[in-house]
């Protein structure tokens, strides 16, 4: 079942188009990476699947329904790439507001509390202001608050940017366990190849509003005779460029 | 739901030093002002009630009128030092070798000082206050010293006459009284007196004011830093709707600014509380003073206070909301502050024409739309309560402003949208460059 579908999505801005004729799917359970360079669309493909922004022609369904409804408001869960945290509210307090505002006072909230500090692992500094927070601790809040809702999907822009090496590898090991224990479909983008190489099962790549490249990233890496994805990713590129 | 995220409101908004450090400040601060005025201003009335003890005569008449106002003087318990010089150049150089022996009134007796009183003419005399600086209190030690010699040539001039010194100064006995029309009241002492209420009706609406714009300053603030930080876009993302997010920040706004107000209504009683005291001090008026009435439900109807304060709670909302708007059009805080300047003066020009003028200036029809507009609706009713009365319609009035809120509220959940906001917000960083500009 296809839990995403985009059909010749175009967003403008003014004059400038920010997307053109983008179309993808991504399948129930799986991890997809839509990936390319600074200011190619990622964020504004994610931004309309969240429903924040509406698009300005084309096809665009999460699982049959239009991005931002009620009801898909509680099932997909977006992290967005610069996300920022209350300063003045201690990481708890913030994960135990997401999981009143999601469950109330129930069971279930409780449940989601305690699985979002477990993704967070924070230790004693969970009880500190958020303020306090180095960059790193601050993505790691934002992630376990992402998926501690156990959303059917979530859509991740770069949900490890300025994490270190040791918690990057946490939280890719978190997305994995839940798509697998959860059937939570993935959406994710990076700048860290290895990491899209790691998680990916398929991937999109877009460059200047338009996608370029979609498929699984096996078969894209075997069909282009690229070594790996970052190989793969400055060829695309650079043929955009040329072009 | 709701109720998580008014809980989250107030405690962000209470931790924030930026938010509540202006309603301490101004709690702080007012009783700090009164302790300003009533300081120098009780020196100074002791003062001039217990007389300058020392005085330095210089006395370039010779004549028995002068030397008899120098004997007066010393009668009258002054001690009086005599100083010597015979022309205008060197009253200079004497005030300052006053200065010196700490003599702060010197009084130059003229040439011709005995003559005009024989003559019945104008005694010239002069009076030289030495003060190290100017203040609002500066030559009041000079006043007990006018008036003793005042009394001294006004025996003089009507020696042989039959009429004394205190008739001549008060020629009639007259009682003074006040009808205050608007509340049907008889008061027995003159409006003069009744600095109190007067002072209240001109800095009670001030105060109503300054909530007013310190509750914009800090919903403008709140919004922007949701802005600045990044937060209202994971919030939009979350299952609540906008109308929802934006009632439980003006509810966390309402809480937090109800808070601020208590300190500054602790401010406010401290600070005219000291002037109260100020005000007992003994004064030539205290007779008056003591005499005015102490039961303030005498002048300020108590049925007012509840319209009062439903006025106050429906205009934080309308402030709370323009506070939010105007956050949530700025990108950052530095944006949201620049904004609230000229929206201040929206305020403050109003305000100051239903303190300043009488209500027959502006006539009904602005008195009506005062009435009607919540953000000067508080403020002319305080003034009102105090100095006059509320019209019978304030009620009517008092769902106006509901409207207006709402409306408000209506249009801020509108703007809550990510595509409206970043447009506006360009909108918005444009016009703020140019007022930059211009400034």
């Amino acid at each position: 079942m296809q839990v995403v579908i985009v059909k010749e999505l175009s967003k403008k801005f003014g004059e400038f188009y920010a997307l053109k004729n983008v179309s993808f799917e991504v399948e129930e359970g799986e991890i997809f990476g839509l990936i390319g360079p600074n200011g190619a669309g990622k964020t504004t493909t994610f931004r309309i699947l969240s429903g924040l922004i509406p698009p300005t022609s084309g096809r665009v369904e999460i699982m049959g329904e239009k991005p931002g409804s009620p009801r898909l408001k509680r099932v997909v869960t977006y992290l967005p790439e610069d996300a920022g945290t209350y300063r003045n509210l201690t990481g708890y307090e913030f994960l135990k507001l997401i999981s009143e505002i999601y469950f109330g006072k129930t069971r279930e909230a409780e449940e989601a509390l305690e699985l979002g500090l477990k993704i967070a692992s924070l230790g004693d500094k969970i009880h500190e202001k958020m303020k306090n927070y180095s960059k790193g601790m601050k993505r790691r809040i934002q992630v376990a608050r992402t998926l501690m809702v156990k959303p059917r999907l979530a859509i991740l822009d770069e949900p490890t940017a300025g994490l270190d090496v040791i918690h990057s590898k946490e939280i890719r090991e978190t997305i994995l366990s839940f798509s697998r224990e959860f059937g939570t479909t993935v959406l994710l983008s990076s700048h860290n190849m290895l990491e899209v190489e790691n998680l990916c099962g398929k991937i999109a790549m877009i460059n200047k509003g338009s996608i370029v490249l979609t498929g699984s990233v096996k078969e894209l890496l075997e069909e282009r005779g690229a070594k790996n994805l970052e190989e793969l990713f400055f060829m695309v590129t650079k043929q955009g460029e040329a072009a | 739901m709701i109720r998580a995220l008014v809980l989250k409101e107030v405690k962000d908004l209470l931790r924030d030093p930026r938010i509540l450090l202006p309603f301490i400040l101004s709690a702080v601060a007012m009783p700090v002002i009164a302790l300003v005025i009533l300081l120098p201003m009780q020196s100074a009335v002791q003062q001039a009630i217990s007389g300058t003890k020392t005085v330095a005569v210089l006395d370039l008449d010779k004549t028995t009128y002068s030397q008899g106002l120098i004997r007066y003087l010393e009668n009258k318990g002054v001690q009086v030092i005599e100083v010597t010089g015979d022309s205008q150049q060197k009253i200079q150089e004497i005030a300052n070798s006053l200065v010196k022996q700490k003599i702060s009134v010197l009084l130059v007796i003229n040439r011709g000082f005995g003559a005009q009183i024989a003559e019945k003419k104008q005694a010239k005399i002069q009076l030289v206050s030495i003060i190290e600086e100017l203040s609002m209190f500066s030559g009041i030690q000079a006043s007990s010293i006018q008036q003793l010699v005042d009394d001294y040539v006004l025996g003089l001039l009507i020696n042989g006459t039959g009429l004394t010194v205190s008739i001549v100064r008060n020629p009639t006995n007259i009682t003074s009284a006040t009808y205050l029309s608007s509340k049907q009241l008889f008061l027995p002492y003159g409006p003069e007196f009744m600095f109190g209420f007067t002072f209240s009706a001109l800095i009670v609406p001030f105060i109503v004011m300054g909530i007013a714009m310190t509750v914009m300053q800090m919903s403008a603030t709140s919004m922007a830093v949701e802005n600045e930080e990044r937060t209202l876009e994971t919030l939009l993302t979350l299952p609540v709707s906008s109308t929802q997010i934006l009632v439980s920040k003006l509810l966390g706004m309402f809480i937090v600014s109800l808070v601020g107000t208590v300190f500054e209504v602790i401010g406010l009683v401290l600070y005219f509380g000291i002037l109260s005291y100020a005000l007992s001090l003994p004064t030539p008026n205290a007779q008056a003073l003591v005499s005015m009435p102490t039961n303030l439900s005498d002048v300020v109807p108590a049925s007012g206070i509840p319209l009062l304060a439903l006025s106050l709670i429906l205009s934080l909302f309308f402030y709370a909301s323009i506070g939010v708007i105007v956050g949530a059009l700025s990108r950052d805080v530095r944006i949201a502050n620049t904004l609230m300047s000229p929206i201040g003066i929206i305020f403050i020009v109003p305000a100051y024409l239903i303190v300043f003028a009488p209500s027959s200036f502006y006539g009904p029809a602005v008195r009506a739309l005062l009435y009607i507009l919540p953000i000067t609706q508080p403020t002319i009713m305080a003034r009102d309560m105090i100095a006059s009365q509320l019209p019978p319609e304030t009620p009517v009035y008092l769902l106006a402003s509901l409207l207006f809120s709402l409306i408000l509220i209506y249009i801020a959940g509108k703007l809550f949208s990510i595509e409206t906001l970043s447009s506006l917000q360009s909108r918005v960083e444009r016009l703020t460059l140019r007022i930059k500009r211009k400034r």
